[in-house]
């Protein structure tokens, strides 16, 4: 388990622990900052273009003259982009449309239920931590900006920006303070069991005490990416390797590999399952060595 | 070799995963009808299956992990359980209450709970108040310009006779649209001022400090300006219409940032993102309190600081605001505390 926390999976997420109130550890998965700008870039997309139409809308009805119109566009835009956060985050449990294009979602960071504050806080900040201070860079001139205020709006602009990059969960200013964090939406498929009901190759204890965990598992992940009935030269490679390992004297033919494999592999998560069960886990091909003491 | 398939009877978890796997599925179909049609959308007894399967998948994982070696297994298993909890701890469907619990007591009393911070942060405006004024009275030339940024002077400095002040900003027409002004208010330099000074809590509370005190200053050379070319009650009724709102909300901003520096500074938890994640929330409370608070300042100033032209009546709305906002924040949500 200690080591499943450091893996990096090859799909790209790092993995953390969470804690549900009922004691349970699950693994979630940190996406990475760029699925996070890519949804903010959806989101922000979106919510402009409705901005844009609502001023066209208010131009239209005469609430806005034609002057006013870049004013009226950022306080409409900041009401949109507010309101559509809050309102998706809430009332779909943390998902907004660009993050669900992703499969991204807002959890509360401690496990438990992402609360209306949180979803606020968070949303607010970014205001506070993007959207002014980029305004102002921006547009400095109407800021009314004097000039020693560019030195701090320029020292937050680097560390806000540079936050999620400084923290493994890549946590925002707005998570840091909401008490949150983006995890990926966790997809479910349920593989199918590898280890079969009839088997053709049988395999004794002795040949069986070569392997621990580690090696069984990158079994399971050649077997589950193979197929039974393509040739497959890998497979024929791996089940020779593996019969010479285990000095197991009788050839096997290459038609057979897959066969093969699927057996011992159903041999040897037995076997290392009732050796775990039993208190000897055997984590990877050199666990004899690390059991006796060193001298 | 082939040929000779023997029947193997499986082992324990293989038995295992035959059990259960019917019950993971049927949670499944759950999880995702609550997804799609959200849990209102269960039916009396699924309702009652769901806490069951929700609690047999968090068992599941945890034999899992303690007899299976099938890595797919137990993937599928926590992330199962991921989403069953997900699903489960979902936020609450009450949407209209929230806001409402917000304003009457969750505002008010985490304002309370920050009062040194407030105080701290009143001090440190009433100190910038009191120095611009000083300073500018002793020099205008060379105060004013150096306190007040020249686009927030606009046209109105030392060389303003009476007459321009009067005309140009007290007695201004009330604008053309009620939308753009009430944008160009919120927007202001003020606000920025207000969502630097929290944003800022986060670099150890002290540019909050400093960003409310040379506030302070600037608004306190407005002041001096004025009383010179005896406009003084006139100013505080042009100002305060919509400053009193303005300012408490850039107090509260400030303290909130004290806040988060503090946090940053002396971690009450055993981390500073333990700390951040404990107290962090109260702090931004406060802030989007203060956010409403320059909401109704931007409808005071675009909108009815023009509506308004008496000075009497505005000085009158300045004061029924401080009194009404002190009343809030002194008294609302106190029953419910007990």
């Amino acid at each position: 388990m200690e080591r499943l926390l450091r893996v990096r999976r090859p799909e790209g997420g790092a993995l953390r622990t969470l804690v549900t109130p009922d004691g349970v550890p699950l693994h979630v998965e940190v996406p990475s900052l760029g699925e996070r700008a890519v949804a903010f870039a959806i989101d922000f997309g979106i919510t402009s273009v409705a901005a844009w139409l609502l001023l066209v809308a208010a131009i239209f009805l005469a609430w806005v003259g034609a002057g006013g119109g870049a004013g009226a566009f950022v306080f409409l835009a900041f009401l949109v982009r507010n309101a559509y956060f809050v309102a998706f985050e809430l009332g779909w449990a943390g998902v907004t449309p660009g993050k669900r294009a992703i499969g991204l979602r807002v959890i509360d960071r401690h496990g438990g239920a992402l609360s209306a504050g949180a979803v606020v806080a968070r949303n607010l900040t970014r205001e506070v931590e993007t959207f002014f201070p980029l305004g102002m860079v921006v547009g400095s001139e109407s800021w009314v900006l004097a000039p020693w205020e560019i030195v701090p709006v320029a020292a937050w602009l680097l560390l806000t920006s540079a936050l999620p990059l400084c923290n493994r969960d890549r946590l925002r200013a707005g998570d840091l303070i909401g008490g949150t964090m983006v995890i990926a939406d966790p997809k479910t498929v349920l593989l199918e069991e590898l280890v079969a009901d009839r088997r053709t190759f049988t395999f004794t204890t002795e040949m069986l005490e070569r392997y621990g965990i580690l090696e069984l598992q990158v079994l399971e992940d050649v077997l589950r990416r193979s197929d039974a009935f393509a040739p497959q030269p890998l497979l024929v490679e791996i089940a020779e390797k593996i019969r010479r390992k285990i000095r197991r004297p009788e050839p096997v033919a290459p038609r057979d590999a897959y066969v093969f494999l699927r057996d011992f592999y159903a041999a040897q998560r037995e076997f290392l399952e009732l050796r775990k069960h039993l208190g000897d886990e055997r984590a990877d091909k050199h666990y004899a060595e690390r059991a006796r003491p060193s001298r | 070799m082939t040929g000779a398939r023997r029947e193997t009877p499986p082992f324990q978890s293989v038995r295992f995963r035959r059990e259960r796997e019917q019950s993971w599925l049927e949670l499944e179909a759950l999880i995702e009808q609550v997804r799609t049609d959200g849990i209102g959308s269960l039916s009396a007894e699924q309702l009652e299956a769901f806490p069951l399967l929700h609690r047999a998948a968090l068992s599941s994982l945890s034999v899992a992990r303690a007899i299976a070696l099938d890595r797919a297994l137990i993937a599928y298993l926590d992330s199962l359980a991921l989403r069953s909890f997900l699903a489960f701890y979902a936020p609450p469907a009450d949407r209209l209450g929230a806001p409402r619990r917000f304003l009457a007591e969750t505002f008010p009393r985490t304002v309370r709970a920050l009062r040194v911070h407030v105080a701290l942060a009143l001090a440190a405006l009433i100190l910038g108040i009191v120095a611009g004024y000083v300073l500018t009275s002793g020099d205008e030339h060379r105060w004013f310009e150096a306190l007040v940024p020249a686009g927030l002077a606009g046209d109105r400095g030392p060389a303003s006779s009476r007459e321009e002040l009067l005309q140009g900003e007290i007695e201004a027409p009330v604008p053309q649209n009620a939308l753009s002004a009430m944008a160009t208010s919120l927007f202001s330099h003020n606000t920025l001022i207000a969502l630097l000074a929290f944003g800022l809590g986060l670099l150890a509370g002290v540019p909050a400090i400093l960003l409310t005190v040379y506030q302070g200053m600037a608004l306190g050379a407005f002041v001096e300006l004025h009383v010179r070319r005896g406009l003084g009650l006139e100013f505080a009724g042009w100002v305060g219409i919509h400053g009193v709102t303005e300012l408490l909300a850039l107090v509260l901003f400030a303290a909130a940032g004290l806040r988060l520096g503090e946090l940053l500074v002396f971690p009450t938890e055993s981390s500073r993102a333990d700390a951040f994640a404990l107290h962090g929330p109260a702090a931004a409370k406060v802030a989007v309190g203060a956010v409403g608070m320059l909401a109704v300042a931007a409808v005071l100033e675009g909108y009815f600081r023009q509506a308004v032209q008496s000075t009497d009546a505005r000085l009158a709305i300045a004061l029924l605001s401080l009194i009404a906002w002190s009343a809030y924040f002194a008294f609302a949500g106190r029953r419910a505390e007990r």
